[in-house]
């Protein structure tokens, strides 16, 4: 018989393996399976280890195979921090740690498991988060984690990157983000955009919010939820979804709309209404400098509106697409009034030449 | 001053109450009890064992006192082993255990810690059914039960 069937001499052996051997031993014998297998998952995500405890300043994390991360401990190197992320994520090291006297103020991540919540809702030194690759569950933890805001937190960018992934898939999860926005004093810039478009010619889908959710009302007196980050966001990029649009009324896939068509619409005007308020949520973002919403690749859009048979027009302007994107359009409603501050605009909509008649009118209204 | 350690199948010890105070237990015990030179009964180490314990305890007597670590990251610790060390634990694997109990038992935390970094260096890369072999340990696995968690902790290989 063996010494190493006490639970106690195989946890105190155990801290002296290495990631290693892990896998190995928790296929030794079930003892082993039972009290080494949360000492392997453990090990891979630094957490339950207090994030706001560890002394590094700036946390990438990167995805890699079968969602395996690894620790590389890097030289002291600060201003690493402050370097751009590099696209796309290398396959090693697929966790590096910046260290710094200060405490960890940055973090780039990929998915994140429950064990990050409390981490996270403790990290208040936190000042960036970025997530690449966002998934379903990602969001949601973290709008647990963050719903009662970090006081430094200033910075949030969400990337979806997957094509694969629908943006309708995604907009439930990005509402968590919502109560970032509403809990959080001091942030200044949130982005669910990829890339500095229309340079970037690849688009990936984007994660979106949705136009319920964006407008926040409160459900008692029907007024817009006051916003901690109303003072504060500078830089709002964000695809924002789910708003009928008032035109779907007059035609349906480019014909006359006939009595069998069901709309989601509830009522005539409700389109308006919810871009009313929409308008009314971006208003109350007093700081707004730059402001990008719904983008598609225009240009794409339009080649094949120009090369288009008949039903290719018709799948540009179906049913997904007229509900799909809050568009910023003057005839809707949208005045500047309360963003006199914004400097860059984006706004696009599926229906590109509605749209470009509409942005010359806005860059005279901006200039 | 000495103090005098008894075995569990009865042997007296004669050591300086410098090396038995290596053993936080023992140190504890002369603590309460006070001047007295009554022999400390060891009901759990037996003879051959505590030979060996005071053999390290000799060789450590002058040590600082560790400090406990308030990192529990074992990915901050060291494998590595004092040449000593190393020697002194170059034993059949049943006295290794044996000492890794005393050290646990007595409370002598740099012993405890030399003996599991040498167990732990005997698993570095082994396969689970070499590990077995190494500590006779019983699979109680069934095959679809293994292959199961092996594809569980697949990611995890080759890291």
């Amino acid at each position: 018989m063996s010494a190493l069937i006490i639970p106690e001499l195989i946890e105190q052996v155990a801290a002296y393996l290495s990631i290693r051997d892990l896998p190995q031993c928790v296929r030794v014998n079930k003892t082993w399976n039972t009290l080494l297998t949360p000492l392997l998952w453990r090990t891979i995500l630094p957490f339950p280890y207090q994030l706001a405890e560890r002394e590094f300043c700036d946390l990438w994390i990167y995805p890699a195979s079968q969602g395996a991360l690894f620790s590389t401990p890097l030289e002291a190197d600060c201003c690493s921090a402050h370097q751009p992320p590099p696209p796309p994520p290398p396959p090693a090291p697929m966790m590096e740690e910046y260290y710094d006297s200060d405490k960890l103020h940055s973090l780039h991540v990929t998915s994140i498991d429950p064990s990050w919540v409390s981490a996270l809702a403790a990290s208040e030194f936190l000042k960036r988060l970025e997530f690449h690759f966002v998934n379903t569950a990602t969001v949601r933890l973290l709008g647990t984690a963050l719903k009662d805001g970090l006081p430094h937190l200033d910075e949030i960018k969400l990337y979806g990157d997957t094509w694969d992934v629908k943006d309708i898939d995604l907009a439930p999860k990005l509402s968590a983000c919502l109560e970032i926005l509403a809990s959080s004093p001091k942030l200044h810039t949130f982005v669910t955009l990829r890339g500095d478009p229309p340079q970037d010619i690849e688009v990936p889908q984007f994660p979106i919010l949705l136009a319920d959710e964006f407008i926040d009302l409160e459900p008692l007196t029907g007024q817009l939820k006051p916003w901690l980050c109303e003072s504060t966001l500078q830089n709002f990029r964000a695809k924002i979804a789910r708003i009928p649009r008032p035109e779907i009324t007059k035609t349906f896939q480019g014909h006359s709309l006939q009595k069998w068509m069901v709309l989601e619409e509830a009522y005539l005007g409700q389109g308006q209404e919810y871009q009313r308020q929409a308008y009314q949520r971006l208003a109350r973002l007093s700081r707004l400098e730059r402001l990008e919403l719904g983008y598609e690749d225009r240009d794409f859009c339009e080649e094949c509106r120009l090369m288009a048979t008949e039903s290719t027009v018709e799948q540009w302007d179906d049913e997904h697409y007229q509900y799909t994107y809050l568009e910023m359009r003057l005839r809707s409603g949208w005045t500047t009034g309360g963003v006199e501050g914004v400097e860059s605009v984006e706004c696009y909509a599926d229906d590109c030449e509605l749209a470009e008649v509409e942005t010359d009118e806005q860059i005279q209204l901006f200039c | 001053m000495t103090v005098i350690l008894v075995s569990s199948d009865n042997q007296d010890f004669k050591v300086d109450k410098e090396v038995a105070e290596r053993s936080i237990l023992i140190k504890n015990m002369l603590e309460d009890v006070g001047e007295s030179d009554s022999p400390i009964p060891l009901p759990n180490v037996t003879s051959a064992v505590l030979t060996k314990v005071i053999e390290y305890c000799e060789h450590h007597r002058n040590d600082p006192v560790q400090v406990p670590e308030e990192t529990d990251d074992p990915r901050k610790r060291s494998n590595d082993i004092e040449e000593w060390d190393m020697k002194f634990m170059q034993v059949d694997q049943e006295m290794l255990f044996e000492i890794i109990l005393a050290a646990n038992y007595l409370d002598i935390k740099p012993l405890l810690d030399v003996g599991c970094k040498t167990v732990a260096n005997i698993i570095k890369g082994k396969t689970p059914e070499e590990i077995r072999k190494a500590f006779n340990i019983v699979n109680d696995f069934t095959p679809e039960e293994e292959a199961q968690i092996k594809k569980e902790n697949e990611w995890a290989e080759d890291r």
